[in-house]
């Protein structure tokens, strides 16, 4: 068994080197070869595509930053793999007539499986945004779906009042989309709420906002970060510079749903007399969950 | 000779003028790292075999054979974008290099207040956005001193704009490089005039000089370097790094550092992590670093360049020979 698995690795590391090999070959006469100008830049990324293709795929799966079943990156992952075969052929013929004969099949093929994902897709309809926080809507959708926002939270959706209604798409991660009534105006950019009733767990009602933004640590005294909870509970705020490194964090008791709480970060808070200018991130945060985040400007 | 050996004595020694140890207090994008291949061996600075050298020592450039041309690219907290684009050409007169690093995020709140005289109604609204980009453009020069010593200059335009307020500032860099066989030297110094950054709003911040030294030494394949930065008025970092040759894939190379930075006034330590993949010209860099972000806690960068001979391509006739 040991020698039948140490063989089949073998084989498929002899198998990767003598690919990188072949690219890197390929590479040298894309660079000096007499092409026309498309074939030859599509030969000189050839070895960018397939790696990117590769990279793309693990990157995905192992950051859990992109979801596959995203709608935009499994496109992607079909665009590269058109270009990817494209080269292929390019490289073993010259002719751009030929390519196509030879391909055409095989791009058939992809361009069936990437109508076929779709349906499994959602596609984005408009972006809602309601008037004010804590709004009630009135949603034409399924109950009980789970809805993905663009900052990948996620709320179930009660069913209040809620009718089902054909022709939703359900998004995937990323997007959300629902249809509202024609009585709701969009105004502002505050994000809305999904449900009607406010029981369960703690819930950011109003997203945080720092006033004043833009600021001066120096000459404003600092700035205030505010915020609505839908109970009095105990949250965490930390504060992030321009690289992502934590430069404040501090517990704070918060209001109930009537009263907005608001956390003053100055001088004292970050220890120095002066902030450099640039942009810094907070995040509020309760049991372990960020429930709402913004980003700072400081001016000098 | 003498002479060219006297005015780079000077200038070095221009570096350790009261101006070396100004206050620091603008952030420097290139204080990130300015490539994949640079913050994976724990943001070594100077040991970049591509244009992006006009970002760390402009010695550097020396390195290169002919053309260079490279990208460097990371998103951190999936808000700011940090770019990087530089070009490299080697002539009879010495190696000329341009570039830009850019930073920007986008979408940022410009709030106002309601009701700030009522305690229980007082909440805070959203009243517009506004935009942040940050900019260092460089020329780079680079030329030979001694047989294996060479020397190089860049000039810096830093540039700033957040909502209304924009700044601007120009500096420069002065670096010098020695390529042995095993061993490699670099010094260089960022920012050594002192400039200030002066701001729309009639405010100003320095620009902090540092003072870099690096070495890069090669044992049996294996790279390992060291580094110490002296950053303005904060203090001495030191950085250690290593690029390992995959065993039997030479194409690859994984690469490992341990660096030291401030975060405000205090010294943190982290370590990072990268893969290389040279393919004839053609060079991919993939760098890792954890992030102290609850949700984004981990930093990816990419880098890809090309060192190629631009003339050897455009010389069919030459080429087709060389083909046969």
């Amino acid at each position: 068994m040991g020698r039948i698995i140490k063989k089949l690795f073998n084989k498929v590391w002899l198998t990767i080197k003598l690919r990188i090999e072949q690219e890197e070959i390929i590479f040298r006469y894309a660079l000096y070869c007499k092409k026309g100008t498309f074939s030859k830049i599509l030969l000189i990324t050839r070895p960018l595509i397939v790696l990117l293709s590769i990279l793309f795929i693990l990157f995905s799966i192992f950051t859990k930053q992109l979801t596959i079943a995203s709608g935009s990156n499994i496109h992607i992952i079909f665009w590269i793999s058109y270009l990817a075969l494209l080269s292929n052929y390019m490289w073993k013929t010259g002719s751009s007539k030929e390519i196509i004969n030879r391909s055409k099949w095989t791009i058939l093929a992809l361009f069936l499986l990437q109508v076929l994902s779709l349906s499994n897709i959602a596609i984005s309809q408009t972006r809602i945004r309601a008037t004010r926080p804590n709004i009630n809507i009135s949603l034409s959708t399924q109950p009980g779906r789970i809805f993905s926002y663009t900052q990948k939270k996620s709320a179930q959706v009660v069913a209040n009042g809620i009718q089902a209604s054909r022709g939703i798409q359900i998004a995937g991660a990323g997007n959300l989309s629902y249809s509202l009534p024609q009585s709701i105006t969009v105004q502002e950019t505050q994000e809305a709420l999904l449900s009607e009733t406010d029981t369960g767990p703690a819930r950011m009602l109003e997203s945080p906002l720092n006033y004043p933004n833009p600021f001066s640590l120096r000459r404003d005294g600092g700035t205030e970060i505010g915020f609505r909870m839908s109970k009095a509970v105990e949250v965490e705020v930390r504060v992030y510079d321009t690289f992502a490194n934590e430069i404040f964090r501090d517990t704070m008791t918060t209001n109930d749903a009537n009263k907005y709480s608001t956390i003053l970060l100055n001088s004292t808070s970050f220890g120095v007399a002066d902030l450099s200018s640039g942009i810094y991130y907070y995040v509020v945060i309760y049991e372990g969950k960020v429930l709402g985040k913004g980003k700072m400007a400081v001016i000098p | 000779m003498i002479k060219k050996i006297g005015f780079l004595l000077i200038v070095a020694a221009l570096c350790f003028t009261t101006n070396v140890f100004a206050q620091a207090e603008y952030i420097l994008l290139s204080d990130l790292g300015t490539s994949a291949k640079t913050i994976g061996i724990g943001n070594i600075a100077g040991f970049d075999n591509s244009s992006n050298a006009i970002f760390e020592n402009p010695a550097n450039l020396g390195s290169i054979q002919k053309t260079s041309v490279s990208m460097y690219t990371t998103t951190l907290i999936d808000e700011f974008e940090i770019t990087a684009l530089s070009i490299s050409q080697k002539t009879r007169w010495g190696t000329f290099g341009i570039g830009q690093l850019r930073g920007a995020v986008s979408d940022i709140p410009k709030t106002s207040v309601r009701n700030d005289n009522d305690p229980n109604q007082r909440r805070f609204i959203k009243i517009g956005s506004f935009d942040y980009t940050d900019t260092l453009s460089k020329i780079s020069y680079e030329n030979r001193l001694l047989y294996n010593v060479h020397f190089g200059l860049s000039l810096n335009n830093y540039s700033k704009k957040l909502d209304t307020i924009s700044a601007s500032a120009t500096d420069m860099d002065f670096g010098l490089k020695y390529l042995g066989k095993k061993l490699e030297l670099s010094a260089f110094a960022r920012n050594i005039l002192g400039s200030t950054v002066n701001f729309s709003n009639n405010e100003s911040e320095i620009l902090p000089t540092q003072i870099i030294g690096a070495f890069k030494l090669d044992i049996l394949g294996i790279n390992l370097l060291g580094q110490t930065k002296i950053n303005g008025k904060k203090g001495i970092q030191n950085a250690f790094g290593a690029m390992v040759p995959f065993p039997f894939f030479n194409y690859l190379k994984l690469m490992g550092g341990y660096q030291e930075y401030f975060v405000l006034n205090t010294k943190k330590s982290g370590l990072t992590l990268g893969l290389s993949l040279d393919i004839g010209g053609l060079h991919f860099q993939y760098a890792y670093e954890k992030s102290d972000h609850i949700e984004f806690d981990n930093k990816n960068y990419f880098s890809l360049s090309l060192n190629f001979n631009i003339a050897s391509m455009l010389n069919t006739e030459k080429n087709k020979k060389r083909l046969r």
